[in-house]
């Protein structure tokens, strides 16, 4: 296969990752209305860790936009508000994947995407509401986001780690 | 491009990220939060203040968001939304808000409950 196959191949295959657990998620109770385990954000993490932040960027617009009509919610106050989220989260976790490579193992990484999630999902939704009394939500949303991004990102620290080691898939 | 090489979990810092979190959890949740004092209603739609009402007070009132109506129901010194046109329903799921500071929101319908009170608000003039 050519780089650029391969590369198709990869992405394409981290895309149907993340919107099938992007449904699988969407099928689960909810111990909290407001409280999402963001799944799909361990197909960014493993492209992020495998195959680099454009890769990772790739997979990270493609859920977006997959799951907002999958969803149903294109263009609604939902998407962008989730939309946001999604992008800053990406951002966070590529800067310290480059910047501060020792410091966090990958479920570091998924806490750090998760809490930043969270922080822009409710700042986004304070601004497009005029309303600033939604930040005694804070709290919860960060505790929310500690759960989910330690549960989503063990998840998948332990994926990557049961990953075959092949130089066929870093090439 | 990638060397396929991370700090094995736990990092140092994920255990200093997850301590941070949960102290600035805490610290946000416990200051100035007592939980009294709730005495107004406000029910604001498309960032607009619609109805200023008093806790204590029997009353149901219908409101038109973006998406269409919101029953909104004051009893026994509590209010919550009791239904709304929202495909997710987290504002009804929100339940009874009791105190000054609570609020329930519904984001598709641009609707925003919550009370006030002259207790002191949960949150100082940082984030006022």
């Amino acid at each position: 296969m050519s780089d650029a196959s391969r590369r198709v191949t990869r992405l394409g295959l981290l895309t149907g990752m993340a919107l099938v657990l992007f449904l699988v998620e969407a099928s689960l109770p909810r111990p909290l209305p407001w409280m999402r385990l963001g799944l799909a954000n361990s197909a960014v993490l493993a492209a992020l860790l495998l195959f680099g932040t454009g890769s990772a960027l790739a997979v990270t617009l493609a859920k977006l936009l997959l799951g907002g009509l999958l969803g149903g919610g294109l263009a609604g106050p939902a998407f962008v508000i989730g939309s946001s989220a999604g992008l800053a989260s990406f951002t966070a976790m590529a800067l310290c994947w480059h910047y501060l490579p020792r410091l966090f193992s990958p479920v570091g990484l998924s806490i750090v995407g998760a809490l930043v999630h969270q922080v822009t999902q409710l700042t986004v939704a304070a601004l497009y509401l005029g309303h600033e009394g939604l930040f005694s939500l804070l709290p919860m949303f960060l505790l929310s986001g500690v759960a989910s991004g330690l549960l989503t990102g063990t998840a998948t620290y332990y994926a990557l780690r049961a990953l075959p080691d092949t130089s066929e898939r870093d090439a | 491009m990638s060397d396929r090489s991370w700090p094995a979990a736990p990092a140092p810092g994920d255990v200093g990220l997850i301590l941070l979190a949960l102290l600035a959890t805490a610290v946000l949740a416990f200051t100035g939060a007592d939980g009294q004092g709730a005495q107004r209603v406000v029910i604001d739609v498309e960032g607009v203040t619609r109805y200023d009402v008093s806790l204590d007070s029997q009353w149901t009132v219908t409101v038109d968001g973006l998406l269409g109506p919101s029953v909104v129901r004051v009893v026994g010194g509590r209010v919550r939304i009791e239904s709304a046109p929202c495909p997710g329903q987290i504002c009804v799921a929100r339940g009874w808000l009791r105190a000054v500071g609570d609020l329930a929101v519904c984001v598709p319908n641009h609707v925003v409950v919550h009370l006030t009170g002259d207790a002191p608000p949960r949150f100082d003039g940082i984030t006022q």
